[in-house]
């Protein structure tokens, strides 16, 4: 899995949301991406998965063009919107729903996942009960069910408890060994730290500084928030 | 190998679809069922009075009670001695399908683009799967109200599929129609179904492309144009089985045309709409 995003702007009813961002990402690392509220870490993702097209410039998957030789990234798992599920299902079920579309999820796959994220596969309390954060942790489960090559997630770990998180940050490392791209976006400085081995800082649309955390982990204590 | 692989993700889309969008639903046709009940039952008693207090004979058919739900209105213009009444069940009928179509596609598209579009891998499959999900509906919704229709019918009439000459003569004032059973029933079902198939996707097009409620009131439109308006070229007509030159000598809308219209309004919005829905920025609900 191979990521290349080259010269690409985003602009909506003239106000520019990205800018000349041009980055190229491989498998196995994490990816994570940091900035303020409204500065594009979003818009950025909805590029890579296809849901948006930009104004200008290219995103390359696997020397694959998006928009021409793709319209979606073949193998991906995303959580970028609130998840949409079938609200009188269970937790189980909706994910057995979604993973009867490609065929690749295993029900043992789904359940494991779902006790390793804290919730039992067995209980049949309906998704339209569950909290936020349990909403999350199903859609969470979603996006890596299927052990997609690319996985894109943003604010995976808001509104999830201490356990929760820790539990998401070392399913993304397993993953990360396995192989996948993953591209992660979080407002909270130390997990961030923690979870990518590359940081982007984006403002305004555009990347300040890329930091790589094993040369640069120092540089990037003084960064501003 | 492309074409095989594409047309895997339309069936896998369409099978989602279904089980979402009507399976997990099934309660949204629960009123289309009791207004249907209401109606052939009205209809009973409508008949049972005229019989008593007008002198009226003979027993309601089958083909009685299919009328009666998908008569519609007589044309405007030819009311010249009598008043223009608006048929609350044939307009509930269409405007109440609109409402069933509506919203799917378009919360499909802004709530589960990560679940099920992304998965689709292409969006020719997504929108093919839609566009199919509307057919299929609109025809379990035909299929529904006729068999409700039928039940009635052996219920509270006899077991005759034809219209009889002095209830249409007694209730609707026409004297000289086409006779043939099998005519009609390709008129009020096959063809309002074909109609309704072209109205839902040109509905579910707007619906997607702009917002639902635009959709649903593109469809109002249509439907209350073409009950003011009479013209071949306004779809509504066709559903009108009171409109049809079968009971409007020499001066209703035809089958054939109708056909050709339906035919034209799916296969402009299937092209249409998938032109409009490929280059689309489609912008979830974050996350939060």
């Amino acid at each position: 899995m191979y990521l290349e995003i080259r010269n690409l702007s985003k602009v909506i009813k003239g106000n520019t949301i990205l800018s000349n961002i041009d980055i190229s990402m491989e498998r196995g690392k994490i990816y994570g991406l940091w900035g303020k509220n409204g500065s594009g870490k979003t818009m950025l993702m909805r590029c890579v998965c296809g849901l948006v097209f930009p104004t200008e410039g290219e995103v390359y998957i696997n020397d694959k063009k998006m928009g021409k030789d793709i319209s979606f990234p073949e193998s991906v798992g995303v959580l970028i919107e609130n998840p949409g599920f079938i609200e009188h299902y269970s937790a189980y079920e909706n994910l057995k729903a979604v993973a009867s579309i490609k065929n690749i999820a295993r029900e043992e796959d789904i359940k494991n996942l779902l006790d390793f994220m804290g919730l039992d596969y067995q209980d049949k309390k309906r998704v339209k009960k569950y909290s936020l954060g349990m909403r999350q942790k199903v859609g969470i489960a979603a996006a890596l069910m299927e052990n997609p090559e690319l996985i894109i997630l943003d604010e995976p770990i808001n509104a999830l408890d201490e356990e929760s998180v820790n539990k998401v940050k070392e399913l993304l490392k397993l993953h990360k060994e396995r192989g996948a791209l993953i591209i992660v976006s979080c407002h909270d400085r130390y997990e961030m730290e923690q979870l990518a081995d590359e940081i982007i800082c984006i403002e305004n649309g555009r990347i300040t500084r890329h930091i790589n955390m094993g040369e640069q982990g120092k540089d990037w204590s003084n960064e501003k928030e | 190998m492309l074409i095989k692989g594409s047309l895997k993700s339309i069936i896998k889309c369409i099978k989602y679809d279904w089980h979402r969008g009507t399976i997990c639903e099934w309660k949204k046709f629960i009123p289309i069922l009791v207004v249907m009940c209401f109606s052939c039952i009205r209809l009973w008693v409508v008949y049972a009075q005229g019989r008593e207090m007008l002198g009226w004979w003979g027993e309601l058919s089958v083909g009685d009670f299919m009328f009666w739900n998908f008569k519609g209105m007589k044309v405007v213009r030819d009311l010249k001695n009598s008043f223009f009444v608006l048929d609350g069940v044939w307009i509930f009928f269409h405007l109440y399908l609109a409402y069933v179509i509506g919203f799917y596609p378009f919360r499909d598209m802004k709530n589960n683009s990560h679940l099920l579009l992304i998965r689709s891998e292409k969006r020719i499959c997504w929108w093919l799967g839609k566009c199919t999900w509307v057919m299929s509906n609109v025809l379990v919704y035909y299929i529904i109200t006729f068999l409700i229709i039928v039940f009635w019918a052996l219920m509270l009439g006899e077991n005759e599929w034809a219209v009889q000459e002095q209830i249409m003569k007694n209730m609707y004032e026409i004297t000289e129609f086409e006779h043939g059973s099998i005519v009609m029933y390709t008129a009020c079902m096959g063809l309002s179904a074909l109609i309704s198939m072209g109205i839902s996707l040109i509905q579910m097009t707007v619906s997607v492309i702009l917002n639902p409620i635009v959709g649903f009131g593109v469809t109002a439109a249509i439907l209350v144009t073409s009950v003011y308006v009479f013209h071949p070229f306004l779809p509504g007509n066709y559903m009108m089985l009171l409109r049809n030159k079968m009971f409007l000598m020499g001066n209703g809308v035809t089958i054939i045309n109708g056909f050709w219209l339906a035919i034209l309004m799916i296969i402009f919005s299937i092209i249409v709409g998938y032109v409009l829905f490929k280059k689309k920025d489609i912008y979830p609900d974050e996350a939060r």
